[in-house]
């Protein structure tokens, strides 16, 4: 949901946007594609940590430390499925005509409105396959989530994580269960998406 | 009476133009070889490009002036735009379309006001129609219901019936001409086809390659 809202935002802030610090903007919301997933959770722990700036702010306001929390897994797993999102919602909203755009500003349509009534809604199938890519991605973080959030079985312990500590512990009935489950919703995403791209052209 | 005037050089990437005239209630009509930066002309005063010179003006208000820095958004100026395939938003029905464009009332009363536009354009029965099923001319007589729709000062048209067969092409010209002479609005048309110059200017704005030539008035010709 996170990287929904924010991945959605920030492609179409890239698509339109002409300002100071749009490369710079683009490759920090890039990163997670590319650092291994453990140095992107050393540096969450440290930007979130209890001892960070930002997470004594949330400690203040919600009464109790981001990290190791299923709050903090939630950051960890939508921060590394950002780009995703943003990649392909970017893609989306760039291939929206813009002379449908401009007969909308045209016909007195504000910016926002044309951006909820006519560009968000035309780019609507590739919003929802980034959408579907970004929650796939979310769903199987492993480095990232393990860093912020601890492995807290009932806690903040995620299906890769128990996938992982299944095998470790000998459990092998249950760790291929937990994978065949991962499995299934990855391939059922990829199908999903692949269709939805498809049948937008 | 209303006046446009118009003296601006407007570039896109390599194509330039530089366009001095004026236009008044009526169809003044931009003609010329294609490529000769008529469209881009009509961008400008549209709003929809910022020129790199000159102004504009539509009765003492300056539109766009970009030595003086002002530019007035495309939303603000009251324009009505259509263009050669229509460009309707294809996932809204039609009567939603031109209810977009209607700028006063209530939900329902716009809906009322976009209804009494279809009926205007002959296209009542295509209310609830997707534009993606309207044949050429059906989306040509939609478009223009909706550049109406919001009681714009000017009203662009960009080779609005080029893509259409003769037939359809005549019957158009007609209904142009009428909403036109009931609006009183200020028309710009953008043509480079000798029957709809003919059939249509009271004043014609010859371009060439990059520039405007000639302004002709057309005397007020006799009832069609």
């Amino acid at each position: 949901m996170l990287a929904s809202v924010a991945g959605i935002g920030l492609g179409y802030l890239l698509a339109k946007g002409r300002f100071p610090g749009r490369g710079v903007l683009e490759a920090v919301a890039s990163l997670p594609i590319v650092l291994p997933p453990t140095v992107l959770g050393y540096y969450l722990l440290v930007t979130l940590g209890a001892r960070s700036p930002l997470g004594r702010a949330w400690e203040q306001v919600v009464g109790s430390p981001l990290v190791f929390t299923a709050g903090g897994a939630v950051v960890a797993a939508s921060i590394s499925a950002l780009p995703f999102v943003l990649r392909t919602a970017r893609a989306a909203i760039e291939s929206v005509d813009p002379r449908l755009e401009q007969s909308a500003r045209a016909a007195g349509l504000s910016e926002w409105r044309v951006a909820a009534q006519v560009t968000l809604p035309l780019a609507r199938r590739g919003l929802v396959a980034g959408v579907a890519l970004g929650f796939a991605r979310a769903l199987g973080d492993f480095g990232a989530t393990v860093m912020v959030a601890g492995n807290i079985p009932g806690r903040t312990q995620t299906m890769p994580i128990a996938v992982y500590d299944a095998v470790q512990a000998g459990d092998d009935e249950r760790a291929a269960l937990l994978a065949l489950v991962l499995g299934v919703v990855a391939v059922l995403v990829l199908v999903a998406v692949n269709r939805l791209s498809r049948s937008a052209v | 009476m209303s006046t446009l005037t118009v003296d601006v050089v407007v570039r896109a990437g390599e194509t330039q133009v530089a366009a001095a005239f004026w236009a008044a209630p009526g169809i003044t009509v931009l003609s010329g070889p294609s490529g000769a930066g008529k469209s881009l002309t009509l961008a400008a005063v549209a709003g929809l490009l910022r020129p790199v010179a000159g102004r504009i003006e539509l009765d003492g208000t300056v539109l766009a002036a970009p030595a003086a820095g002002v530019h007035v958004p495309t939303q603000q100026r009251r324009v009505g735009v259509v263009f050669q395939d229509g460009l309707l938003l294809p996932h809204r029905s039609v009567l939603d379309n031109v209810a977009l464009a209607v700028r006063t009332g209530s939900r329902a009363e716009r809906r009322e006001q976009a209804r009494a536009w279809l009926a205007r354009v002959d296209a009542a029965g295509l209310a609830d129609a997707r534009p993606t099923r309207l044949s050429g001319g059906e989306r040509q007589r939609v478009a223009l219901a909706r550049a109406l729709a919001g009681a714009p000062r000017l009203l662009l048209l960009d080779e609005p019936l080029s893509a259409l067969d003769a037939p359809t092409r005549s019957r158009l010209r007609r209904l142009v001409r009428d909403l036109v002479d009931e609006t009183g609005v200020i028309a710009l048309f953008v043509s480079h086809d000798a029957t709809e110059v003919d059939e249509l200017a009271d004043r014609i704005v010859r371009y060439e390659p990059g520039r405007t030539v000639a302004t002709e008035e057309r005397q007020a010709r006799g009832s069609r």
